[in-house]
């Protein structure tokens, strides 16, 4: 097997491997409170998400929204472990909720997405 | 974005390696008193240090990029990440280091680098080697990051003396036959090499397995994400190396030691040793890669944040015991420590915490804190959950304590 060869086949499978990485996104949150697609009878007082990896606050937020887009979560994120942030919410009247996240990772990743939660206010 | 960042990261982790790879062939692999090519080398070193600079302020160009959502990144993003993020901090303690590396190969360029100094400049250039560690996946582990880190940084520094080390031996042999070197002077060179690259490869062996297991998880993940999969390639990249390797110490060495002198650079021989040192470049590409995907011991977060429980799935030998908090105990602050024991079972793998039915936490190791509890009564139950965090089993525990 020739250099040439070798190289342009390690470059396809190289190619070939990272075809699904690159429609993924390094999403990781592992452990979601409250949790994603929960019905509560009434509005958490936080949103809390553990990562799964360290978190530099500098460049984290998490943004609760309710359905009209209007942001509910107020103050800071704050830091409860290294993987661990938080953020506190309005009171929040019955409704669907979004909580769309982003964070940087202390291996440099910047990871986003959203999960949702509805208050039912005991309907 | 992805391949960009793919090709800076391999691009400067090849930079690092032949930093040190020059300065190892100039103060290790040399036969003492070979001057002029010591010198050559070390002017090497300082165009790689150089090089290693420069890329390393691209790579701070695209992670700015990445927090700007694909956009230059302005100043202001740069500077915040610089000196209020720690892998921010990292660059910037090692871009000033490379500089004063850089600054003591120029002056050494001019005085001349004796075999002692070589030897503490090869030490030198270690932690320039080193450092990608305090910013990759072996910083985020969750389990005993410090080792994690440490035997990162040690796979990076002796793969850097190995591979990074290969393209310069093939380019000291080549400068080295046009010169009115000593008989034996080829098989010397060679054999200093392989004495080098045998003990490299050890500990590279021995750290890229523990490497692979902290960051695969299992080994399902070998072949279901893309980041097993690309290890797998480099895996087999490597064992092509090694094969090279065994080949040229086997045979190429003994016919260098063999070889009449003064006569011409085997060909062969050259292609052989020349063809390990292409494929250390093909690895450091494909390493470059596995460094911006998520590991796979990640990869069951992948899609879906943790859930609600479902039914619970039989446990399989699995059981919890809280150790602490003792039932009925009070604590007086919103943070209750717990621990436990966990018996893993066949498939029970770490434990959810659930506080008056609201999971809470997840906890990986058998002790933690529980933080944010309000005043009151409460109910602390821990599930054990399989590897792919969503599989709660039939095995678990719980505890009333109150908060005051």
């Amino acid at each position: 097997m020739s250099f040439k060869s070798l190289i342009a086949g390690s470059a396809i499978v190289l190619a070939s491997a990272l075809a699904p990485a690159l429609l993924r996104a390094h999403a990781y949150p592992m452990v979601v409170v409250p949790a994603d697609g929960a019905v509560l009878r009434d509005g958490p007082r936080e949103i809390r998400i553990q990562f799964t990896e360290g978190i530099e606050l500098e460049f984290s937020r998490i943004d609760v929204k309710n359905a009209a887009g209007e942001k509910m979560s107020v103050g800071n994120l704050r830091r409860i472990a290294d993987d661990t942030v938080a953020v506190a919410v309005k009171a929040l009247g019955p409704g669907a909720y979004r909580i769309e996240w982003q964070v940087l990772s202390v291996d440099t990743h910047v990871t986003d997405g959203v999960l949702r939660f509805t208050v039912s206010g005991g309907k | 974005m992805l391949a960009l960042e793919g090709l800076v990261s391999a691009a400067l982790y090849l930079m690092s390696a032949l930093v040190l790879g020059s300065l190892a062939t100039a103060a290790l692999v040399l036969p003492p008193g070979e001057t002029p090519l010591r010198q050559r080398l070390l002017s090497l070193a300082a165009m790689f240090t150089a090089g290693f600079l420069l890329i390393a302020a691209a790579m701070l160009v695209v992670q700015g990029a990445k927090l700007s959502g694909g956009a230059m990144p302005s100043l202001d993003i740069l500077g915040r990440y610089l000196m209020k993020t720690q892998s921010g901090n990292v660059w910037l303690w090692r871009e000033l280091y490379g500089a004063l590396l850089l600054a003591l190969l120029v002056s050494f360029q001019k005085t001349g680098l004796s075999e002692r100094a070589g030897r503490w400049m090869v030490l030198a250039a270690m932690p320039l080697a080193a450092s990608r560690s305090l910013m990759s996946h072996a910083a985020a582990a969750r389990e005993y990051p410090l080792a994690a880190i440490a035997c990162d940084g040690i796979h990076l520094i002796v793969a850097a003396l190995w591979a990074g080390g290969l393209p310069l031996l093939c380019w000291a042999l080549s400068r080295g036959s046009r010169l009115a070197t000593p008989p034996g002077w080829t098989g010397n060179l060679v054999a200093r090499f392989s004495r080098l690259a045998f003990w490299s490869v050890a500990l590279l062996v021995a750290t890229g397995i523990y490497q692979s297991w902290i960051q695969l998880g299992s080994w399902s993940a070998l072949l279901e994400t893309a980041y097993g999969r690309i290890l797998l390639l480099k895996l087999a990249l490597f064992l092509m190396m090694l094969g090279f390797g065994a080949l040229n110490r086997v045979f190429t060495l003994p016919d260098l030691i063999a070889a009449p002198h003064p006569a011409p650079f085997p060909r062969d021989a050259f292609q052989r040793i020349g063809a390990e040192a292409a494929l250390a470049v093909v690895v450091f590409v494909v390493t470059g890669f596995l460094t911006i995907l998520p590991p796979g011991a990640h990869s069951g977060h992948q899609f879906a944040a943790a859930r609600r429980p479902g039914a619970l799935q039989p446990a399989d030998g699995a059981a919890i015991k809280i150790l602490s908090p003792r039932e009925g105990e009070t604590f007086r602050s919103d943070e209750v420590p717990i621990t436990f024991r966990l018996t893993a079972g066949r498939r029970g793998e770490h434990a959810h915490a659930y506080v008056d039915g609201e999971l809470m936490g997840m906890f990986e190791s058998e002790s933690g804190t529980l933080t944010g509890i309000a005043p009151g009564h409460h109910r602390l139950e821990l599930r054990v959950v399989a590897e792919d965090h969503q599989t709660e089993l039939d095995a678990s525990d719980a505890v009333h304590f109150v908060v005051k």
